[in-house]
């Protein structure tokens, strides 16, 4: 189990985060938030990018800075920017990471080659990075990731830059992958995780908001989220989720605290209301 | 009915020190990590990406000696002094640099063997490599006696491992981008400056120092540097500031 407990990381007077405390034993942990909240900071902490000004992260029990190597030995990580050498081909560049993550030469070359196919880039191997695509590029990271088979699989921001397809593979590889390890991601994007996740980690004003099920947060607006196609005619305050278009008319979903108004009829509430009535103040 | 004898102080003792022994498992030594560091990787995944900074750096280090407008033989000492660490200097921001353009400092942070790891073993390369190119200066630079040899290689040793100290030293402590150009500032202040500065009196100051004083001096700057490699390649606790520094 990885354990966050009561960790406050600052810079000089600003506090990132505060007093925070999650525990992870296995599944998909999503980190749920806008830029700017802490996400990546979380992140870095747990990659041990950063350490927590105070509180303490825990793996099996003991100090993850503590245990230093045999820590590192346990997570992959795929950071927000992912370099890469442009003049290798991935199979090198898996070879290089493979490496430094001190796995032997003959279970890399296994590894390697397996992990290539798994995000399906076997058939480009041996062709150079510098011809990739961002969604290529995006899922040699996520291929170096699980070089070392890790126990903790930590990916900040992993869709950025791919597309719909892309997005939809990558949420499928997730699903997998999550059977037998603790899988951490961090996203501002609802409908990555949305499926996936078994938790979602909210941070709001750099601390713990919620930590709970995808449906345990839905429920939280449960009997607050409307639709309408007449907002005109709605009375009282609402705050306005999102505006589809049907037939040249406007379908509104919003959120109103003070019951079902008139002539709006109530709807479940999902991840994505959530996440725009919570941060309302940032995201609109 | 069979009885279970107590044991004595002595076996309980033993049965103690065998269950520490197991669970306790003694810190590898730096120069065991190194080994095993350069088994895992060999020397082409740790100097990789890294043939440009040291070609310059060694460029710069003989373009310098070549290149000062001054007559070599009347400043022999003066600018083997001066010269002795710019390959060191040169290759160590030069690398750093390289590695934190790369956009991969944070991938390899949290890789089983860090970039500061890598940084030791390429620091002390570096190190090895400047030495190498010192001792291969002296020949080259027409010494008339074995005498005047030795004391100019001591001399140059000196400046290197002080350099190699001072410039590790400092890296590890401040992790700020803008002080990274700070020992080529040192180098600058206490290599061509000085020849600048006093001139000949310069040159006849290092050519007349007892080589047990440049070589006492090189020995302990060795060792000082030598420590500083250590809690480099030894530090847990490294935020991702700088990369020997980090």
């Amino acid at each position: 189990m990885l354990a966050v407990n009561h960790v406050t990381k600052k810079y000089g007077r600003f506090a990132a985060l505060e007093d925070i405390t999650i525990e992870f034993t296995g599944g998909v942990y999503a980190l749920l938030a806008p830029n700017g909240s802490g996400k990546t900071t979380l992140i870095k902490m747990l990659a041990t990018l950063l350490f927590p000004t105070s509180g303490e992260i825990l793996w099996e029990g003991m100090d993850i800075t503590r245990l230093g190597e045999r820590y590192r030995e346990v997570i992959g990580y795929l950071p927000q920017e992912f370099g890469y050498y442009r003049n290798q081909t991935p199979r090198q560049f898996l070879h290089y990471l493979a490496a430094l993550k001190g796995i032997d030469r003959a279970a890399a070359r296994r590894k390697v080659a397996e992990l290539l196919e798994l995000v399906s880039l076997g058939h480009v191997i041996d062709t150079k990075m510098r011809k990739f695509s961002g969604g290529m590029i995006q899922r040699v990271g996520i291929a170096q990731a699980l070089l070392n088979d890790p126990q903790i699989l930590i990916l900040d921001e992993p869709t950025a830059g791919l597309d719909p397809k892309e997005r939809v593979r990558f949420r499928n590889l997730i699903s997998e992958l999550s059977k037998d390890r603790i899988v951490i991601l961090s996203t501002h994007i609802v409908s990555d995780i949305e499926t996936i996740a078994n938790r979602v980690i909210m941070l709001k004003d750099h601390r713990l908001f919620i930590n709970d099920s995808p449906a345990g947060i839905c429920r939280t607006l449960s009997g607050k989220v409307y639709e309408t196609w007449e907002t005109d005619r709605i009375p009282g305050p609402y705050f306005t989720l999102t505006q589809r278009q049907e037939n040249g008319r406007t379908l509104v979903r919003f959120v109103s605290e003070d019951g079902c108004p008139e002539p709006a009829r109530p709807v479940e509430p999902n991840l994505e209301d959530v996440f725009l009535y919570v941060y309302r103040d940032q995201v609109m | 009915m069979n009885w279970i004898e107590e044991p004595s102080r002595e076996e309980k003792e033993q049965a103690i020190a065998r269950i520490l022994a197991l669970g306790l498992t003694k810190p590898k030594s730096i120069w065991r990590h190194l080994r095993d560091m350069y088994r895992a990787l060999g020397f082409r995944h740790l100097f990789l990406h890294t043939a440009y900074p040291v070609l310059i750096s060694a460029a710069l280090m003989i373009g310098f000696i070549l290149m000062i407008p001054l007559p070599f033989d009347q400043y022999r000492n003066a600018i083997l002094f001066a010269a002795a660490p710019v390959f060191f200097i040169f290759a160590v921001l030069l690398t750093e640099t390289a590695e934190r353009m790369s956009g991969l400092f944070d991938l390899k942070m949290t890789c089983k063997y860090t970039v500061q790891q890598i940084a030791a073993f390429r620091v002390l390369c570096f190190s090895l490599i400047g030495t190498v190119l010192c001792t291969l200066a002296i020949p080259l630079s027409g010494f008339p006696d074995a005498r005047g040899s030795l004391r100019a290689l001591a001399c140059s040793l000196c400046a290197l491992y002080l350099f190699s100290f001072v410039s590790i030293s400092f890296m590890r402590h401040f992790h700020r981008k803008w002080l990274r150009p700070v020992p080529v500032l040192l180098w600058l202040a206490a290599g061509p400056c000085p020849i600048r500065i006093f001139g000949r009196e310069w040159e006849l100051f290092l050519a007349r120092m007892p080589a047990a004083v440049t070589v006492t001096i090189a020995a302990a700057a060795l060792v000082l540097f030598l420590r500083e490699i250590k809690k480099l390649a030894n530090a847990q606790r490294r935020e991702v500031h700088g990369y020997a520094g980090c």
